[in-house]
């Protein structure tokens, strides 16, 4: 946890003292009670999370970006828990039209009762050509999970971009190379499309879909998805509506969340408070289950 | 809605043009104007106070009959309209003070009802200003500039900016690549990015940056995509 702490104040340093327009940093701390209901009984939580971003953008030396977030939450009958972390830091440089960047991504999940823990690292280099009405991304990437059931693999991701009115289509491709430290190799090939919508209005809707196909000693070949759909009304009111799910010959899930956050107050200097609530439905494996839950968010 | 204003806008640039006082025009064939009979003089003398100060008749007769359309009380139409001249006025004042020359005619009129939506949209006339005049600094025309504070405007209407951030944002908007009838997705574009926890500081520096180095709303996008949680 310590070393944790300390490459993050690290890279948040990085990203403060290095030159160019500054963005001050902005956190948002989430805090909620909620409930799953599932075969009539129900299993209450308390979660919490934090999402924090900082920024330094140059118009002719590199941008800097950093982004963090965690999560966990604790099931109140059992006291068991659950939790994730990611961090994400990148640097771009743009030369002429064309984008130049490193990423690096690192992403753990803690192991729980039901639940395998994972921690992946990944380093990408996007190249992006940028035109007025389209733009070409490739990245090539290399990844490592170091837990006993990890991997290692290298691949290259290509991308398009588009504008079609008000949508930006992105139809793009992956491939890799994957080595499990138990001796298995596999390949992977994953083409996908993500659509999205900007209308005229505070509203978007965004929709993704991504399917592996699997050779070697990868497991069964899955489609996975993600729809987000957000709506302002109203000034101090927004909607989001998300879905998520992949599906393979063995095993499916899929998780749908509305969340209407209301702005209690709005501070000068951009920050606020507000409410969220929550109602969700998952199916994990067949086994269903409804959620309820409200809490509190500050951004600062 | 700003389809609807500048419908009317034309509608009534024509009217004037074949008739000469155009709300007496409206009282007298439109259906919808008999609502309104009993401020008729307060409206007329408003119309006749907008000429003297340089607001085109058309222009408020046009916001008479939008206002008529959605059936506003009589009472509170003549208080919308005085607001409307008082915002027309500090904008021609922009005007004067930013443009080496006056615009005059039809362009006068559809800048002034496109800055009007603005100042409805809840910017104030110090930003508007700012941002205006930067945005002519940068080199863009006056009506993309204009435009473009429209668009910020929807922007500030559901993630409230700061001042300086509203200026800078529509004057790098009003000088980008960007296509003008793309302007109106800015607001739901930043709004994914927050719905994301992006930071809106962050956002707005974000577009500027894109936008100052020549991308437009497909690079902001992938920009603002590539960092959603």
């Amino acid at each position: 946890m310590k070393t944790a702490a300390r490459s993050l104040t690290a890279a948040l340093a990085l990203v403060a003292l290095s030159g160019g327009r500054p963005a001050p940093a902005e956190t948002t701390v989430d805090l909620a009670l909620g409930s799953a209901f599932a075969g009539g009984e129900a299993v209450p939580s308390a979660s919490a999370g934090i999402d924090c971003s900082a920024q330094r953008i140059d118009g002719d030396g590199p941008s800097l970006s950093l982004d963090f977030s965690a999560d966990a939450s604790r099931d109140l009958l059992d006291s068991g828990y659950s939790g994730s972390a990611d961090l994400a830091l990148a640097a771009y440089r743009l030369f002429g039209r064309t984008n130049v960047g490193v990423r690096l991504e690192a992403a753990g999940v803690l192991p729980a009762d039901s639940l395998d823990g994972s921690l992946v690292a990944s380093l990408a280099f996007p190249v992006t050509l940028n035109g007025a009405e389209f733009s070409l991304t490739v990245a090539p990437t290399v990844s490592v999970d170091p837990l006993a059931s990890g991997y290692a693999s290298a691949g290259m991701e290509c991308g398009l971009s588009f504008l079609a009115g008000s949508f930006v289509l992105k139809p793009g491709v992956g491939v890799s190379i994957l080595r499990l430290w138990d001796g298995g190799l596999a390949y992977a090939l994953k083409p996908g499309l993500d659509v999205s919508w900007y209308p005229g209005f505070p509203a978007s809707i965004a929709l993704s879909g991504e399917y592996r196909l699997g050779e070697g000693d990868i497991g069964a070949d899955w489609l996975a998805f993600e729809c987000v759909g957000v709506a302002a009304p109203a000034d101090r009111l927004l909607f989001t509506l998300s879905a998520k799910g992949y599906g393979s010959s063995s095993s499916s899930s899929l998780e749908i969340l509305l969340e209407t956050a209301f702005v209690l107050v709005r501070g000068d200097s951009g920050g606020e408070w507000s409410l969220p609530l929550q109602v969700g439905y998952r199916d994990d494996e067949g086994q269903r289950s409804i959620m309820l839950g409200a809490g509190a968010r500050l951004a600062f | 809605m700003r389809r609807l204003g500048l419908c009317f806008l034309l509608l009534f640039l024509a009217i004037a043009a074949a008739a000469g006082d155009p709300l007496s025009g409206w009282f007298d064939t439109s259906p919808s104007a008999g609502r309104y009979e009993s401020v008729r003089q307060e409206l007329v003398s408003i119309v006749a106070e907008a000429t003297g100060r340089g607001v085109p008749a058309e222009l408020m007769a046009s916001r008479v009959a939008e206002g008529a359309e959605k059936r506003v009380a009589p009472e509170k139409l003549v208080t919308a309209l005085r607001k409307d001249l008082a915002d027309y006025s500090a904008i021609l004042s922009v005007f004067a003070r930013t443009m080496q020359a006056a615009p005059e005619g039809r362009t006068r009129a559809e800048l002034l009802s496109r800055g009007g939506l603005a100042l409805r949209a809840g910017m104030d006339i110090e930003t508007f200003e700012r941002a205006f005049a930067g945005a002519l600094r940068k080199g863009a025309a006056p009506r993309r500039a204009v435009d473009a504070l429209v668009a910020v405007a929807a922007v500030d209407s559901r993630m409230p900016l700061d001042g300086e951030s509203e200026a800078a944002l529509a004057a790098s908007l009003a000088s980008s690549a960007e296509k003008e009838d793309r302007f109106s997705q800015l607001a739901s574009l930043l709004l994914r990015g927050k719905a994301g926890r992006l930071a809106t500081r962050d956002l707005v520096v974000l577009a500027v940056s894109v936008f100052d180095s020549g991308g437009g709303f497909l690079q902001l996008e992938s920009e603002i995509s590539r960092r959603l949680k």
